[in-house]
């Protein structure tokens, strides 16, 4: 029973929907419409309001929400609907499909009891065809019996594997409509690229609507045909796709997209200046030297005093990091790449192998000096965090000088953390504030301020970007580039994010189950990469400008 | 607003601990002296809530008995935290060594024991008293404490701002001072009071079944106890006592949901 | 899942032991001989002797311990000092009061708990919701005892309807005897009920805000059909997790209520024994007691796995 309707008239039409939530404003006027066959992107920063635009046409929306306009699918308007209909129409004829695949699924019942509910909610089939549907409807997305029989639980699957399980529920009905609120964000880009292809595949072979939403230029910019931009809650722009990519109209979809292309973009110049620059690092001795490193975790626990087998994170790893150089060490999620930095921190045990740093060794038996941490600091992922809640802004930029062997008077620290904070382009008043008062960038900022004050030689960043929005993004990247040229910083660059890692580095690592596969200059691994996984990951990995490619 | 109510809860405590405080200082008769000729008075002008089989006042045999039941309660609140929170601490600092599975199984073992079985074998050996009550009460609230706090530092100890004090090379002593305790302090104070009203209950079943406080210091579960074969005669010797163990406890219990609403911003949000 | 119910009987075995030497030393330290107690102050000194080697009071600790141990193990509890009868048979006469009244008030107490629970948090922020927490607030603050006697005053002096306290004996007929359990019973419950009604309630709550139940909405399941096909389960973890802390207090709590109503338990038992100095059978019911919590432990533990897979399928 798939819906019918007035043709002429698209599958979904948004005509100036607002929303408030207990008379908070969270949506104004926002006016859309997408067709059988067709795909709309909808592309917004965190906070610009995607997500409830897709909670609306879903009608799924929390307590105390005031919706007003019209939202009419196949004819109908949706919100005269009694939630009877609705329950009716949702799964049957829209499905969706979120953004978190980890938790989407109930932990507790099988994959096939969650697909096949689906189908027995919807259709009078009797137990056996829901089940023969489920396999088939399973098998659609890419997990076919015998290998992934209905009887397994989401624990035992991956993060893709989850999200084609929750894209098989949405599409179980085979729905009309199918709404993708950041299907792949949270997902590996080998993994991104599969789970994008299915859902291509399914829209080309279903013929149905699809609404993408994603914060990723890139993502859209290869699958839509219409997008829409959203910011604070309005559409600032919308179209035909190649018309607002080659003629932004509107200055926030400008910003956007430069913000994306300057991440994107390599600039070999600017490293080629920095390598330059690096005059005085002429210096024989590298300043980070790390050899046949082997990081292990003991098994679970067994008994009082005994632990099961092992697990190898890291794998005979070596690699150096000249004074004033960028690294990036590239890797999926579980590759190895947290544990290698946690090693390099001082924060584990080494199980074999040694790291050097500026000259003095850091074994697997020695704790490291406060002479070694001096030298490195670090900046981790997640601005919220990684900062004491119950502290001010002096004392968390303050806490590394720790590790000196003089303490700073009062006066000397204040001093100090107002320099940094100033150099990274926040106010030495900032100092006084509590970390909630800043946004997610600033905090950021904070972070480096907080490695920056003990004039450090390297400082790893742990993802540091990668929870930002790309305008924000696009700062922090401009800031750590000053930063180097200004102080002869080196950076240890983790990422799983090659473009990222593009622009800011001149060596790369690439990491795999544990081991270094490849490891070049930046412009050789990018343009001749010599291991198939780097291949692989560069492949899959959506860029911009394949669009501009296409059209231009 | 759930946290409103903080006000009613803390009010109530506040009326019964002033009653403990004040008969320190005053009480409306002498709860050593017996009447036997007044005794089994309605509640009146004179006696407020009357008089019981030996012709003491009730009020005032109340607000002495409050004395014993905060007490008790709170000491072993004090026993449970002093001892619980380090315990708690010092296992997630070595999480996943001996040490941390050592504490968790004895916190095990104590669990094993319901907290009247402590006081039922101290009493077996020292004979009953408050000071046992105390014990019994406090051992009870160690394990809860420890794995409260053990597992609210555990998930401390993963989060980024703890990595960045071990970078900046602070040992695992000073970041538990420093990062950890500052920030399971609200979780502590709400299951402090939880645990003292728990205290409360637990100190009046046990002076009840003669466990606890010994006479003559008068308290709330003996003064059930002693009524109960009056039941039919003086009802309201087992009704007083009764309204002033739920009055402190309701009170301890609307405080503590009260704050932490109050102070758990993740708990203000919504719900 | 065999791994793991593995893992936690040798912990549970662990448990015990270590309690049953605590339990050993401290009985142990009691001042006083219980031989010369029993015969009492005049006895002769051969006879206490001969008193002591019979109940074989003289050999070493660590025998004695030994001894202790493996005849309970064979469901020999040894003689009581007063009555000098075996401790076995006083303690399986008092556990058909106090079994049936533990899961009288046990099921009670999740038969209110249950719906009450899921109906509030159905109904959340609305009027049935704070009716449901308000009881449920004055029923935590309620000690069961002085509760036990309201309900006495009410329904057996002032109605009638029940009897005031004593037990009628399985061999009045089971409907007597469920009857003359029936307050106690009800006494215990209600305020174990009060506690798992919120947490029954919390607990859902909690797993209303996951993802996972956005996927059921999205399938199109009523709020209602959601809550009960996806959010109860996932919500039963620690329902459970305090329905297994709940079960040391109900033994606590039917200690007390047992001496409320003269019922002739294992609670009466303890207390009769501490009066008498009867340390033998104070040790053994003591050790019962543990051993039912210890035993409660474990099952909540195999009912973990059995409403989570994750749990069932670790290997590790």
């Amino acid at each position: 029973m798939n819906a019918k309707h007035a043709p002429g008239c698209p599958l979904l039409q948004l005509d100036r929907v607002s929303l408030a939530i207990h008379d908070t404003p969270i949506l104004h006027e926002i006016s859309l419409s997408v067709d059988t066959g067709q795909t709309l992107g909808i592309i917004g920063e965190s906070g610009s309001g995607k997500s409830m635009t897709a909670l609306s046409i879903m009608q799924l929306l929390p307590r105390g929400a005031h919706l007003s306009g019209g939202i009419r699918f196949a004819g109908q308007q949706l919100q005269q609907l009694s939630e009877q209909r609705l329950c009716d129409l949702r799964g049957s004829d829209i499905g969706m499909i979120f953004q978190e695949p980890m938790t989407a699924l109930n932990p507790v019942k099988s994959i096939g009891d969650q697909v096949s509910e689906s189908i027995r909610l919807h259709r009078r089939v009797t137990r056996d065809e829901s089940l023969e549907m489920t396999a088939h409807t399973l098998e659609r997305v890419g997990l076919p019996n015998p290998a992934f029989p209905l009887d397994r639980y989401p624990h035992e699957l991956s993060g893709g594997q989850r999200q084609r399980v929750v894209i098989a529920i949405a599409i179980a009905c085979q729905p009309a409509l199918l709404i993708a609120d950041e299907p792949t964000t949270a997902l590996d880009v080998t993994t991104q690229a599969g789970i994008l292809e299915l859902l291509r595949s399914l829209q080309q072979e279903e013929g149905l609507a699809l609404i993408l939403i994603t914060h990723d230029l890139a993502v859209v910019s290869n699958m839509a045909d219409d997008i829409v931009v959203m910011r604070n809650g309005r559409v600032v722009e919308s179209g035909v796709m190649s018309r607002v990519f080659s003629q932004p109209a509107h200055p926030y979809t400008r910003t956007l997209f430069e913000a994306s292309a300057l991440t994107q973009v390599p600039r070999h110049d600017d490293a080629r200046a920095r390598r330059a620059h690096r005059g005085r690092g002429g210096r024989a001795t590298p300043l980070l030297r790390v050899e046949n490193l082997v990081c292990e975790y003991p098994g679970s626990r067994r008994g009082l005093f005994r632990h099961g087998p092992g697990f190898r994170a890291v794998d005979d790893v070596t690699f150096s990091i000249a004074h004033g150089e960028s690294v990036a060490l590239v890797g999926e999620s579980g590759c190895g790449k947290s544990t290698l930095t946690r090693a390099l921190l001082g924060l584990m045990k080494l199980h074999a192998g040694r790291i050097e740093l500026d000259g003095e060794s850091v074994s697997a038996a020695r704790e490291v000096s406060r002479q070694a941490r001096r030298q490195m600091q670090v900046v981790f992922q997640d601005p919220y965090g990684s900062f004491n809640p119950r502290h001010r802004v002096l004392r968390l930029v303050s806490e590394p000088l720790h590790v000196l062997p003089h303490r700073p008077s009062r006066t000397d620290r204040r001093a100090r953390v107002s320099s940094v904070l100033e150099s990274v382009g926040l106010q030495a008043t900032d100092a006084d504030k509590y970390i909630h008062e800043f946004s997610g960038g600033q905090r950021q900022r904070i972070a480096i301020a907080r490695a920056l004050i003990i004039e450090p030689s390297l400082i790893i960043l742990d993802e540091a970007v990668s929870a930002l929005d790309v305008s924000v993004r696009a700062q922090v990247l401009q800031l750590l580039d000053d930063l180097a040229r200004g102080q002869g910083l080196a950076y240890l660059f983790i990422s799983h994010d090659l473009s990222v890692v593009q622009r800011i580095s001149d060596q790369v690592l690439v990491m795999r189950h544990g081991r270094i596969v490849e490891q070049g200059s930046t412009r050789s691994v990018f343009d001749n990469p010599a291991h198939e996984y780097t291949r692989q990951l560069l492949a899959a990995a959506p860029r911009l400008n394949d669009f501009g490619e296409s059209t231009a | 607003m759930k946290w409103r109510s903080i006000v009613p809860g803390a009010s109530l405590v506040l009326i019964v601990v002033s009653a403990a405080l004040l008969s320190y200082l005053w009480t409306p008769f002498d709860v050593a002296t017996l009447d036997i000729r007044h005794r089994f008075t309605a509640p009146g002008a004179e006696h407020w809530l009357g008089t019981d089989h030996l012709g003491r006042d009730i009020l005032s045999m109340l607000m002495v008995g409050a004395r014993t039941s905060i007490a008790v309660a709170l000491v072993a609140v004090g026993i449970g935290m002093g001892i619980g929170v380090p315990l708690g601490l010092l296992a997630a600092a070595r999480g996943q060594s001996w040490v941390d599975e050592l504490i968790m199984r004895g916190n095990d073992l104590v669990f094993a024991f319901p907290s009247l079985l402590i006081a039922i074998m101290i009493t077996a050996v020292f004979g009953p008293g408050a000071v046992n009550a105390i014990i019994a009460i406090g051992i009870f609230n160690i394990p809860v404490f420890a794995r409260l706090t053990r597992g609210a530092a555990l998930s401390l100890w993963t989060r980024e701002f703890v990595l960045a004090a071990r970078v900046a090379g602070k040992g695992a002593l000073r970041i538990s001072a420093e990062h950890l305790l500052p920030n399971i302090t609200n979780l502590l104070i709400v299951q402090g009071t939880i645990q003292f009203s728990l205290g409360i209950l637990a100190e009046a079943g046990l002076s009840y079944v003669g466990l606890g406080a010994q006479p003559p210091v008068p308290s709330w579960g003996r003064m059930l106890a002693e009524s109960q074969t009056l039941i039919s005669l003086a009802p309201q010797l087992a009704l007083f006592p009764g309204l002033a163990i739920v009055m402190t406890v309701l009170g301890l219990n609307l405080l503590g949901d009260g704050l932490r609403d109050w102070l758990d911003p993740r708990m203000r949000r919504e719900r | 899942m065999l791994h793991y119910l593995f893992r936690r009987s040798v912990a549970l075995l662990a448990t015990l032991v270590v309690a049953s030497l605590i339990v050993f030393l401290v009985i142990e330290v009691v001042p006083g001989d219980p031989a010369s107690y029993m015969l009492g102050m005049n006895a002769q000194p051969d006879t206490v002797a001969a008193l002591r080697a019979e109940l074989g009071l003289d050999q070493s600790r660590t025998l004695r311990y030994l001894h202790w141990v493996s005849g309970m193990l064979h469901g020999d509890f040894g003689r009581s000092y007063t009555y000098r009868t075996p401790v076995a048979d006083m303690v399986a006469d008092r556990l058909w009061v106090s079994l049936p009244l533990a899961i009288y008030a046990l099921t009670l107490s999740t038969l209110i708990a249950f719906p009450a629970g899921i109906w509030a948090a159905s109904r959340r922020g609305r009027l049935a919701d704070s009716a449901v927490m308000g009881f449920t607030q004055l029923g935590i603050a309620v000690p069961n005892f002085w509760f036990a006697l309201l309900l006495v005053m009410l329904f057996a002096i002032q109605l009638g309807w029940f009897s005031a306290g004593g037990f009628a004996g399985w061999d009045s007929g089971v409907l007597a005897s469920l009857k003359s359990l029936t307050l106690p019973a009800v006494s215990l419950a209600l305020p174990q009920a009060a506690i798992l009604t919120r947490v029954m309630r919390s607990s859902l709550l909690d797993v209303l805000h996951d993802d996972f139940m956005r996927t059921a909405r999205a399938k199109g399941l009523s709020a209602r059909q959601a809550l009960l096909r996806h959010a109860l389960r996932n919500a039963m973890i620690p329902v459970l997790t305090i329905m297994g802390l709940q079960f040391s207090f109900l033994i606590a709590g039917a200690i007390i209520i047992e001496n409320v109503f003269f019922l002739p338990g294992l609670g009466r038992l303890i207390f009769q024994s501490i009066a008498q100095r009867d340390l033998i059978v104070v040790e053994s019911v003591v050790m019962l007691l543990v051993f039912a919590v210890v035993m409660v432990t474990f099952l909540v533990d195999v009912a973990y796995a059995w409403v989570d897979p994750r749990l069932r399928h670790q290997r590790r």
